[in-house]
């Protein structure tokens, strides 16, 4: 389906994506195809694009009705260090009930743990229904998500089915409003990147523990700091020359346990640039995005306030993205999160937080071979020196090094193998390194 | 089978219900689906199943310990928050409970042993060889859990607030990939240990029915019985039966040769927090060797199936394994299961699921301190249980007639008998089981059905509950 007004983002449409990059010998065809879905799936999942992956269902004028979905499975193995004995504050990877401890009760324990879980995306399901109001045209979607595996590794708990997207989307040559819950704009960009190139069908990072529920989160934390399904209302400019603006607002959130009010919405906003058109054997994409939020403990009011930016390129099979971000009171894996790495404590100041990383994506027929780095950085106030809080150790920098071969075996089954290694430094020179070794396959529909 | 025509319409419903289950039970090729959508080598379908059942409950509540000063260990038994929800007590003149044994008298309306589900799914092949089949179900009950809706009164409630909402269980989503060189399932779906025993409770038993209230409270503390919390119910689970449940995991299936077809699998491992054991590190293994034999009016399936999983403890690992075997047998309009487990910590209710009468709650060791002395600490020395259950049904026209029984017996370990005067620890859980199971067409099943479970632990205390259950199951 095509609307007169384009895409936020090029990249993201698979015709665009890969008429330029793919070879559209007979022989590759299928595997075209594939990526194409792909890239359409990334879309509906990641940053609420048309998902052009999907099947239609019943096509009754004036509506159709479509799905699509997802399931997959993956064998991990996390080994390294279990968390250091000290009072950290944010980052590394909880290990108290996994780890084997030290003889040394003071002493930092070893962990090896295999999980059989989710990936970067879980299970997903999604329905959608579209119909066409005068020259615009009008859509629905949702989207359920649930992972594999149930809290705390119990056998017999339910999996709590996450009402994750449910949105409205209205498209016409004067631009695209969305409403609902969907996928906001800070910092979206990185987070495609991430996505595309990196771990959309693998696992990367499994979070601040290994024995959770996911979604596991790929890059997300090491240079990546996420977006995040909100509820909120968005309008996208149409494309003019190739540059688009994106302005929304959100749902407030609360820093729990340090800035517990928030008063006013949230807004956000993006600007995206993209050159190249779906046959061209370059392509780029622009974007710089940012987020400011007022929030309140009892008579005290501070801000969180964050930027971010970066770019795509396709440039054949070879492609490249890179973004950063940085600003006060960030969180270290999703936006606005709230944690212990933001503040000291109730009412006191954020600190600032940034981070920047990189994906590179070679295409090697049915192959894609991804590799990245990224680093997230916590730095300390004045505050953090004082010398009644020389025990509090607060994390300085998570460095993720990752690599993944992804094989499609045809448009709707896709093998992967990836591995990262996760760094954590807190300031006192406490440090946690754990390796991450996955693998599994993705069905998508 | 009676082929006359006034019975055709049930000959067409039973085979829809069976297949029905199987597609629930064991990710299946669930024949009862609806296609939606077509294309030349792709469908996609619909399947599912809403019901409601009246369900009252009646008999004793918990037991009062036997022993001065002794306690009765967590685990079994109905109604076990602190303190109790739904027990009655009888009090003397100044308000105060008599220290005897309460009763439980509540009605309910509820889900039964399944509730509403929704699956979607699809289907696509890749030449003749391969085909590759997506599904995904919601499962979702009908009263809301324990904090929310008309059940006891919300301190947290907001003014005006909207709270007693369900929440859906994504309780299936796996990829199948088959041909003629066997199949590969991925996913969440149902394990391989205790399937044979759930399928039989399922198919002969409880599939459009109620059964017991062996109920998910919390991740934090056992399923037991309960007349509280949401959810399914668990039909004769618990009762001889050890449940399969679903579960993150991969398998690999063998073409049938002359009926035998082997089945092996990993799963992600399970915690045993409760029991002592709170770490894992290498995924369960499980198998399953089935046999299956079909003709005319004739069908016999057979199953042994296994699983072990290893706990680590310090720098070793303590084991948890059980083993499983049993049979269906149809001959025309009776149908007979039979089948039992044993193992070492296997499960109480489901398999290998945590619950803290899985392990001795009074044995100690003694181990390194780290500083050069020694101390001792709770060994949580690991306990045998076993089950069996029989069932049978007889199918008269539309109408299927079903009975059961089965028992689970959780053995002592050595400290548990050196110290019984302190702690009393679960012997046993057993029920009798009867149904009745209108099929007025495909799609609409009328359900009565009674169970009574009794439980027992080793100093003599006991407990028994009674549940008549009666409702409709709307199935597509």
């Amino acid at each position: 389906m095509e609307c007169s007004a384009a895409r936020p983002n090029e990249l993201l449409h698979p015709i665009e994506r890969f008429a330029s990059v793919r070879s559209i010998k007979s022989k590759t065809a299928r595997w075209i195809r594939a990526v194409s879905a792909l890239a359409a799936l990334a879309g509906g999942l990641v940053a609420t694009r048309h998902a052009a992956a999907e099947v239609t269902l019943v096509k009754s004028d004036p509506w159709e009705v479509y799905t699509s979905g997802r399931v997959n499975v993956f064998f991990g193995l996390a080994v390294g260090q279990g968390m250091p004995k000290a009072q950290l504050r944010g980052g590394g990877v909880e290990s108290a009930l996994d780890e084997e401890p030290s003889t040394d009760p003071n002493a930092q324990g070893k962990l090896f743990k295999m999980r059989v879980h989710s990936g970067f995306v879980p299970n997903v399901l999604s329905v959608g229904v579209r119909r066409k109001m005068g020259e615009s045209t009008l859509r629905a979607q949702l989207s359920v998500w649930g992972t594999l595996e149930t809290l705390s590794q119990r056998k017999f708990e339910a999996v709590a089915a996450d009402f994750r997207e449910g949105y409205l989307e209205a498209d016409g040559a004067w631009g695209t409003f969305t409403a609902g819950r969907f996928g906001s704009l800070f910092s979206r960009g990185i987070t495609e990147t991430d996505f595309m190139y990196g771990h959309g069908y693998g696992v990367g990072f499994w979070g601040g523990t290994v024995g959770q529920p996911g979604p596991a989160a790929g890059l997300i934390g090491f240079g990546v700091l996420a977006n995040s399904f909100s509820p909120g209302m968005m309008y996208t400019t149409p494309k003019l020359g190739g540059v688009r603006l994106a302005l929304g607002i959100f749902d407030p959130v609360s820093m729990a346990g340090s800035w517990d009010g928030s008063r006013t919405a949230r807004p956000e906003a993006e600007l995206t640039y993209d050159l190249g058109s779906p046959d061209s054997f370059f392509k780029l994409h622009l974007y710089a995005n940012g987020a400011y939020q007022k929030v309140y403990q009892g008579p005290l009011d501070s801000t969180v306030r964050g930027v971010g930016g970066g770019f795509r390129t396709e440039i054949g099979h070879f492609h490249l993205g890179a973004g950063g971000h940085t600003g006060k009171g960030l969180g270290l894996y999703y936006a606005l999160e709230g944690s212990a790495a933001d503040t000291l404590g109730q009412g006191l100041p954020f600190r600032t937080a940034d981070g920047y990383s990189i994906f590179a994506q070679y295409v090697l027929g049915a192959v894609d071979l991804n590799a990245s780095f990224g680093q997230s950085r916590i730095h300390l106030l004045d505050l953090d020196l004082q010398p009644d809080r020389a025990d509090l150790h607060p994390i300085q920098t998570q460095t993720g090094i990752s690599a993944g071969v992804v094989y499609h075996l045809n448009e709707s089954f896709h093998l992967d193998l990836d591995y990262l290694r996760a760094q954590f430094r807190w300031y006192g020179g406490y440090k946690q390194d754990l390796n991450y070794f996955n693998t599994g396959a993705t069905l998508t529909w | 089978m009676n082929r006359n025509p006034k019975t055709r319409r049930w000959l067409k419903s039973s085979v829809a219900l069976t297949a029905l289950t199987a597609g629930l039970l064991a990710s299946n090729h669930a024949s009862a689906e609806v296609v939606i959508a077509k294309g030349e080598t792709w469908d996609a379908y619909i399947s599912g199943r809403v019901g409601a059942f009246a369900s009252y409950a009646f008999g004793e509540g918990r037991p009062l310990p036997k022993l001065a000063g002794s306690t009765i260990e967590p685990g079994g038994g109905v109604d076990n928050d602190d303190p109790t929800n739904d027990t009655i007590y009888e009090y003397d003149a100044a308000g105060m409970p008599l220290p005897k044994q309460g009763k439980l008298r509540k009605l309910r309306v509820r889900s039964g042993y399944y509730p509403n589900i929704l699956t979607l799914g699809a289907h696509k092949t890749f030449g003749p060889n391969l085909k590759l089949t997506a599904q995904v179900s919601l499962w979702g009950t009908i009263e809301p859990d324990f904090a929310k809706g008309s059940l006891p009164p919300n301190p947290q409630r907001a003014n005006g607030g909207r709270e007693n909402s369900v929440q859906a269980d994504f309780r299936e989503g796996f990829m199948r990939a088959e041909g003629t060189w066997g199949e590969v399932n991925g996913g969440r779906f149902m394990g391989l240990f205790g399937r044979g025993l759930t399928e039989i409770d399922a198919l002969y038993g409880h599939g459009y029915g109620v059964g017991f209230p062996m109920l998910r409270r919390s991740y934090s503390v056992p399923v037991t019985g309960d007349l509280r919390y949401q959810g399914p119910t668990g039909g004769m689970t618990g009762f001889g039966v050890l449940g399969a449940t679903y579960a993150a995991g991969v398998t690999y299936d063998t073409p049938s040769v002359s009926g035998v077809k082997l089945s092996l699998g990993i799963f992600d491992p399970a915690t045993y927090i409760g029991a002592g054991y709170g770490r894992t590190s290498t995924p369960r293994g499980e198998a399953e060797l089935s046999y299956k034999l079909q003709r005319d009016g004739l069908l016999v399936r057979l199953f042994g199936s296994g699983g072990f999983q290893s706990l680590p403890v310090r720098s070793s690992s303590e084991s948890i394994w059980g083993a499983s075997a049993g049979g269906r047998f149809e001959f025309g309009p009776v149908h007979v299961g039979l089948g039992g487990f044993l193992g070492r910590a296997p499960g109480i209710n489901y398999a290998f699921d945590d619950n803290p009468a899985l392990a001795s709650s009074t044995s100690t060791r003694v181990v390194p301190d780290g500083a050069g002395g020694m101390i001792m600490e709770m060994s949580h020395d690991l306990r045998n249980t076993r089950g069996f259950v029989g069932m049978v049904q007889v199918v008269l026209g539309p109408v299927d007639i079903n009975a059961g029984a089965g028992q689970t017996v959780v053995l002592q370990a050595d400290s548990d008998k050196a110290n019984a005067a302190k702690v009393s620890t679960l012997k046993s859980q057993t029920a009798v089981t009867a149904a009745v199971v209108y099929h007025m067409n495909e799609s609409f099943h009328l359900d009565l059905d009674f169970i009574n479970g009794a439980y027992k632990w080793y100093n003599g205390e006991s407990e028994s509950l009674n549940m008549l259950n009666g409702g409709v199951t709307v199935t597509f």
